[in-house]
């Protein structure tokens, strides 16, 4: 896949990820390589810059004796998950155009 | 690698940040590893699916700074798409860039240069078909010197690992013809071949024959022809070649050994620089310069061919004869298997003749440590085989160089 193109689908996926619940770095990345491959060292920016645009809040929780990081999906996040569904479909017509050839 | 020494590369990697995020990124790294062994993985396991830190602390510092374009700095390693925007962050971060961080823009550096040059040569070529510089042995040669460094630690890695499996080799065949042939009094000038062999892969990987163990070769035939063929008086001759060898030797050594890859790097380097300022300023000196190189080499090329060639023949004779050996052994091991099993079954199909079951157990039990033995050997030979291929490889591409 064009390294651009997985790029944004990547936001999606961990926005998309952490919908249903909070979830934390290591879950994030085992719910998401099944589907799209991602590495330790990609996921972190990612979350930084979905923090730091508001669609990702965080919290520090205890566990098993030392601290582990939360992350939890804000309205933002919800909204854009929305605005990139509508431009997969906007994307699905242009591939039918594109595979008619017509 | 351990966690400790990883996370001490990674800090040293992001040192340039502040505090505040080098501290969120090993928080970070250090939740994940948590989680990690809390998941059953081991560490080193871990820290390969981490990748290398210099690599991670790259691409944190490129995103963090991706965000903050307003620094000029910045804008430098991001954008660094000129030498000298290079250079300027190379003196940035002196203090703070190790050797092995270094490396990536030393590399990226290389092949801006090598495209310039191969760019360069194209345009001259056009220009005046008088010119000819090979652009591709050009980037052949800047990915040979890049890669240097990796190609040695896998040299070296199959050095090792080719020297174990021969001893182990070589005690294996000792008790297999003392115990199948009853050969204890003449099979241990096995033990004479250890050293050779061991001596002829580093000369080889070190391109330096004076390394091989030659005498002890040499005593190995000796020995050889004269139990075997009782051969004492004429093969005392072949002590004579041990001078004549040490004199070609040090003539293969010192003519042929040159494209070392810690020369290959600064002769690489240096002809890099030369054709670049060539380049700019549009001479045609590059061409008489690289003709009389080319010239001065062409005279070790043939004695270089030669060598390279007896190398690459030597290299696959242990090469067949290791795996020989251990197919063989292999198969043996199998069909002691089958015997053993055999003679258990036919001592108790007729009256049960425990002196042929302590037999059947005893041959069962050998062949098994034979097969299992060899069958584990497989993965070092093939390790040793992929190292001799490299070294074959890197003679040759040596050669283009030249």
């Amino acid at each position: 896949m064009d390294a651009q193109l997985k790029k944004g689908f990547l936001e999606v996926f961990v926005l998309s990820a952490l919908r249903k619940e909070e979830s934390y770095g290591y879950k994030i990345i085992s719910d998401i390589s099944p589907y799209i491959e991602i590495s330790e060292s990609t996921l972190y920016p990612i979350l930084k810059r979905l923090e730091s645009s508001g669609c990702l809040l965080t919290r520090t929780k205890e566990y098993n004796g030392r601290l582990r990081k939360y992350y939890r999906i804000t309205p933002q996040g919800v909204a854009k998950i929305k605005s990139f569904l509508a431009d997969i479909n906007e994307l699905n017509r242009l591939s039918e155009f594109i595979r008619r050839g017509n | 690698m351990t966690k400790y020494e990883w996370e001490k590369q990674l800090k040293k990697g992001i040192s340039g940040l502040p505090k505040a995020e080098q501290q969120r990124v090993l928080d970070y790294y250090n939740e994940l590893f948590a989680d990690k062994i809390d998941a059953g993985l081991r560490e080193q396991y871990i820290i390969s699916e981490f990748g290398n830190p210099y690599d991670v602390a790259n691409k944190i510092l490129v995103d963090f700074y991706n965000g903050d374009k307003e620094n000029p700095e910045v804008d430098a390693y991001i954008y660094a798409d000129s030498d000298d925007i290079d250079d300027a962050f190379d003196e940035q971060t002196e203090s703070v860039v190790e050797t092995p961080k270094r490396k990536t823009f030393a590399e990226r550096r290389d092949e801006k240069r090598a495209e310039r040059i191969e760019e360069h040569n194209e345009q001259k070529a056009r220009v005046a078909q008088s010119v000819n510089v090979d652009a591709e042995s050009e980037s052949k040669t800047s990915v040979c010197a890049n890669n240097g460094a990796q190609t040695k630690q896998n040299v070296s890695k199959g050095t090792k690992s080719a020297s174990g499996l021969v001893a182990v080799l070589c005690v294996l065949i000792f008790f297999v013809l003392g115990a199948c042939f009853n050969l204890w009094h003449s099979a241990w000038l096995i033990f004479l071949l250890m050293p050779t062999a061991v001596t002829l892969i580093q000369a080889i990987n070190r391109r330096n024959w004076r390394i091989f163990a030659y005498p002890v070769f040499v005593t190995f035939c000796f020995l050889v022809l004269g139990f075997y063929a009782h051969a004492w008086h004429p093969a005392w001759v072949i002590f004579l070649t041990i001078p004549v060898y040490y004199v070609l030797g040090d003539f293969i050594s010192k003519n042929v050994n040159k494209p070392d890859n810690v020369k290959q790097n600064k002769t690489q380097k240096q002809n890099n620089d030369d054709k670049i300022s060539n380049a700019e300023n549009g001479s045609c000196q590059q061409t008489t310069t690289v003709e009389k190189s080319r010239k001065s080499k062409s005279n070790t090329n043939a004695v270089a061919l030669v060598a390279k060639i007896l190398m690459t023949i030597c290299l696959v004779s242990v090469a067949f004869f290791v795996w020989g050996t251990v197919i063989c052994m292999f198969v043996s091991g199998v069909g002691m298997v089958i015997g053993g099993i055999g003679c258990i079954a036919g001592a108790f199909v007729g009256a049960a003749d425990w002196l042929l079951v302590g037999a059947g157990i005893a041959v069962l039990g050998l062949g098994l440590i034979c097969t299992f033995g060899m069958a584990a050997l497989f993965k070092p030979c093939f390790d040793m085989c992929r190292s001799f291929a490299k070294t074959i490889k890197n003679s040759f591409d040596g050669k283009e160089v030249a």
